[in-house]
């Protein structure tokens, strides 16, 4: 009997055992953990939201929102910059939320209103005032 | 050589991810019921969309009745996208007095139409689209406006 080459089997079987049950567990582990930190949530939150409020907008609305929730999980995320968090498409009248790295949720808003940096400012979100605010002005389409 | 001892372990591999598709099975339907499913917002669309179509012909300045032969006149002064509504949203506004009355109106009795409108069943027990209805009387004229949605959330590399 080769006692060296079932030695081998035995460890070879293990061996696939256990890849398998660190990519389950690595795949669970980033599943739940994507869920208990909120980002996918608050995006879809805030997406909504801020769509709901351009459709009830008429043009020449500025609107200020108060943003703190959504710019304290951007950081705790490492999303460098906050101007990224807040995407305004007007080409596809659609806003989109992007609360950690990869992918962003996006929401189209049906009013045919272009939406710009507020009359004067340089800058999406302010912050410290006394909490993170999104800035933005509502305007005629241009298409 | 116990070949049928190498077949057991071999078929073991099945029981192995059973168990795994068992157990990741279970936390993931843990974590949907904690945390909570999408956020439910076509009703609310659906309604924004009735109001801001109610509110549109109630400041109708007399191109209501050209809708027949331009269409397009309801997106531009109602100030709304085509290309959206056409996609997430199903329109239709009759001259009726009952919500009834106007999915029972035949194509082309209607004010305008646009989608699969006959999806929106209020206060049935349809669940793939928001609706929402709305009636309302103007020049001595009873419309109603049926409105839906079915728009979700998208997740798109940015």
């Amino acid at each position: 009997m080769n006692r060296k080459a079932k030695i081998g089997d035995i460890v070879m079987d293990n061996v696939i055992y256990l890849i398998l049950l660190v990519i389950f567990f690595v795949a669970m582990l980033t599943f739940v953990n994507s869920k208990m930190n909120g980002a996918v949530i608050w995006e879809d939150y805030y997406a909504k939201e801020i769509a709901q409020i351009i459709d009830m907008s008429k043009p020449g609305d500025i609107i200020t929102l108060d943003v703190q929730s959504a710019t304290e999980i951007a950081y705790k995320n490492k999303i460098a910059d906050f101007e990224e968090i807040f995407l305004f498409d007007n080409f596809n009248n659609e806003v989109c939320v992007k609360l950690s790295r990869g992918k962003a949720s996006c929401f189209s808003y049906f009013s045919n209103v272009d939406v710009k940096m507020a009359r004067g400012e340089s800058n999406w979100i302010f912050f410290m005032e006394p909490v993170n605010r999104l800035h933005f002005e509502i305007v005629e389409s241009v298409d | 050589m116990d070949r049928k001892g190498q077949l057991g372990d071999q078929i073991l591999i099945f029981a192995f991810i059973f168990m795994m598709v068992i157990i990741g099975g279970g936390i993931v339907i843990g974590t949907y019921f904690y945390i909570g499913a999408e956020f439910d917002f076509r009703a609310t669309e659906a309604k924004l969309l009735g109001y801001s179509i109610k509110d549109c012909i109630l400041s109708d300045s007399g191109w209501l009745g050209d809708l027949k032969t331009n269409p397009d006149l309801f997106y531009e002064n109602c100030r709304l996208n085509k290309k959206l509504i056409t996609e997430n949203n199903a329109i239709r506004i009759c001259t009726a007095t009952d919500v009834q009355g106007c999915i029972n109106q035949q194509i082309g009795q209607d004010v305008f139409a646009v989608g699969n409108y006959a999806l929106c069943d209020p206060g049935g027990s349809n669940k793939l689209v928001g609706c929402s209805v709305s009636s309302f009387t103007k020049d001595n004229v009873d419309y109603v406006v049926i409105a839906t949605s079915k728009q979700s959330i998208r997740r798109s590399a940015r």
